[in-house]
């Protein structure tokens, strides 16, 4: 199957068309590492990672649920469902490539059989209607979240700060996840941004100087 | 000749109920309610073990009235909480310190008073009529107490003992702009309370005076809408900006993380959940209850010159307080923070840290020699 790339300003639109925006998932991705951040060589091996997915997806939750999208944790697959009920997305690791349209991604982990069945069942849905993923119309949606097409919201830590994309899966290979009809790349979150340059010399500056004078009384 | 006035003020500032004072100077309370209510002069003896009492020097029960700060006066914040004794003291503290900004006057010219007041705007345009008028544009205020200075306010430090009040402003005999401030709190949050102070002043005057919690939360939103100014923070592009972001952001400003992310969402700046989940996090890091890595304090420009003058001409803070019948040691508390205070052998400090002074209760007690404890 061909893979479709959108970048820049045709991944925006398909986004939007997706109910998504890139300052919605960067929002909750940032909160997620902070949360992340507070993981310590005390916790438990992996902790960090299995903080970062659980909180990444409740604050994709609770960004979107006001707008009427709904949650379902059916076989552990931490699912947002779009308020049509045409599709849903999920947040996961990957490996390196993600947010990069000139590298292949694979999904981190190894994935066990309702991850397949999902994908499966995505591939099945992209040879008939591809196009229409995501916008079906609200009269069709009222399904079993098995019936609908997942998304992920594929992420990872780089060493300058957090890659991101949103795909949608087709095919495995082994236990990974490697193979996607469609990519959507993400402007990444850098680590450390300090946002438009903002000037913080000129401290010196003490504001208005007036005279007292004495009248020698 | 004994002023019945000063020993309630004397009592009030200190907290006392009569029955306390009676216990401490060993007076009766009839005697006392006699001696305040103009009925009895104390005796010599009688005066000096009140003078004790009320760590005050005897010359101070002898001095001309002071200006009493009418409670409708003033604005404090939770007003209904406050009890009636921390509220009577602090108002009493306030006496004490225009009785030495008086004593200033006489002394010193000074910038004249140039507070308009703008009862009839809302707090976000009285704001920034205010910075038009003043020609602050759309910049961070380098120094609130610099400024408020220039432009005539008298600013003072709210006695260690009366904190509980945070801050109060009044405009003394219906002109002279006066805030008394509360120096022990971070820099940040200290202008904050300078700028809604500077609220109350312009807004809530003339015919229109509210109090309560309808003009503290006009003087909180005239805070921060002089302090942040909308255009300044939309030329910055803070739109739901991170934490980095809101810590670089508020260094510029000089305003507490916290203020600074309530006001870029009070002005849509930020959306419901960055807000909420951004003013969480700051909380977790410790920028609710105070301010890592935050600014030097603001000190007053006046308050320095005079002493400066004060002293090339040979007056100490020691005859100073002599002059307005106070002991250095009170003297001190109301330019704590604020100003060089003057410790023992003519050393002075600005220390942040407050110094711990005592009364030497020798035969010049009533110069209140402070000195530093070992």
């Amino acid at each position: 199957m061909r893979e479709v790339v959108r970048v820049g300003a045709q991944a925006s639109v398909r986004l939007a068309q997706l109910g998504l925006s890139t300052q919605v998932i960067h929002n909750a991705l940032e909160a997620a590492a902070a949360d992340a951040r507070t993981c310590t060589a005390l916790d438990a091996p992996g902790a960090a990672a299995y903080l970062f997915w659980s909180r990444s997806n409740r604050y994709f939750r609770e960004l979107l649920i006001p707008g009427g999208w709904k949650k379902s944790n059916r076989h552990n697959i931490l699912r947002t469902i779009h308020p049509s009920e045409a599709f849903a997305v999920t947040a996961m690791s990957a490996s390196k490539g993600v947010g990069d349209p000139s590298r292949p991604v694979r999904a981190k982990n190894p994935k066990g059989a309702a991850v397949a069945e999902l994908v499966q069942w995505n591939q099945q849905l992209s040879l008939f209607r591809l196009e229409d993923l995501g916008i079906t119309s609200s009269e069709e949606a009222t399904r079993n979240v098995d019936d609908i097409p997942t998304w992920f919201i594929l992420y990872r830590m780089e060493e300058t700060g957090i890659a991101v994309e949103v795909s949608l899966p087709v095919e495995m290979h082994g236990k990974y996840v490697d193979t996607w009809a469609e990519r959507i790349m993400v402007d990444p979150i850098p680590f450390g941004d300090e946002g438009p340059d903002i000037d913080i010399n000129g401290d010196d500056d003490q504001g208005p100087d007036f005279d007292v004078i004495y009248k020698g009384i | 000749m004994f002023n019945a006035s000063r020993l309630v003020l004397a009592r009030k500032r200190r907290r006392m109920t009569l029955a306390k004072l009676s216990k401490a100077s060993n007076i009766s309370v009839r005697s006392l309610t006699a001696f305040e209510n103009g009925h009895k002069v104390p005796s010599k003896d009688t005066l000096e073990a009140l003078a004790n009492a009320l760590e005050l020097p005897v010359s101070f029960f002898e001095g001309p009235d002071l200006a009493e700060i009418p409670v409708g006066e003033a604005s404090f914040r939770a007003l209904s909480k406050m009890s009636a004794l921390d509220r009577d003291a602090a108002l009493s503290a306030g006496a004490f310190a225009i009785a030495l900004a008086e004593w200033i006057e006489e002394r010193f010219d000074l910038p004249l008073p140039d507070v308009p007041t703008f009862p009839h705007l809302n707090p976000e345009d009285a704001a920034e009529l205010l910075r038009a008028r003043w020609g602050l544009g759309e910049a961070p205020i380098p120094n609130m107490i610099h400024l408020l200075e220039a432009h005539g306010v008298r600013v003072f430090s709210l006695a260690a003992d009366c904190v509980s009040v945070d801050a109060f402003s009044l405009r003394h005999r219906g002109k002279q702009p006066i805030i008394f401030l509360n120096t022990s709190k971070s820099a940040e949050r200290s202008r904050f309370d300078a700028a809604h102070e500077l609220g109350h002043l312009v807004l809530h005057s003339e015919y229109r005076i509210p109090h309560g919690p309808e003009a503290e939360r006009e003087a909180q939103q005239f805070a921060a809408a002089f302090l942040m100014p909308r255009s300044g923070l939309l030329a910055q592009r803070l739109y739901n900006p991170s934490i980095p972001q809101i810590l670089k952001a508020k260094q510029k400003w000089k305003v507490a993380a916290i203020a600074l992310t309530y006001r870029l969402h009070d002005i849509g700046l930020m959306s419901d959940w960055v807000y909420r989940t951004t003013a969480k996090r700051l909380s977790q890091m410790g920028y609710r209850s105070s301010e890592p890595g935050g600014i030097p304090r603001e000190t007053s420009q006046l308050l320095t010159k005079v002493l400066a003058v004060l002293r090339e001409n040979g007056i100490s803070a020691a005859q100073i307080a002599k002059s307005v019948n106070l002991t250095l040691d009170e003297l001190n508390k109301h330019i704590f923070g604020l100003a060089p205070i003057a410790l023992e052998g003519g050393r002075e400090t600005t220390s942040h840290a407050r110094p711990k002074l005592q009364l030497i209760h020798d035969n010049d007690r009533h110069l209140g020699r402070g000195r530093e404890a070992p």
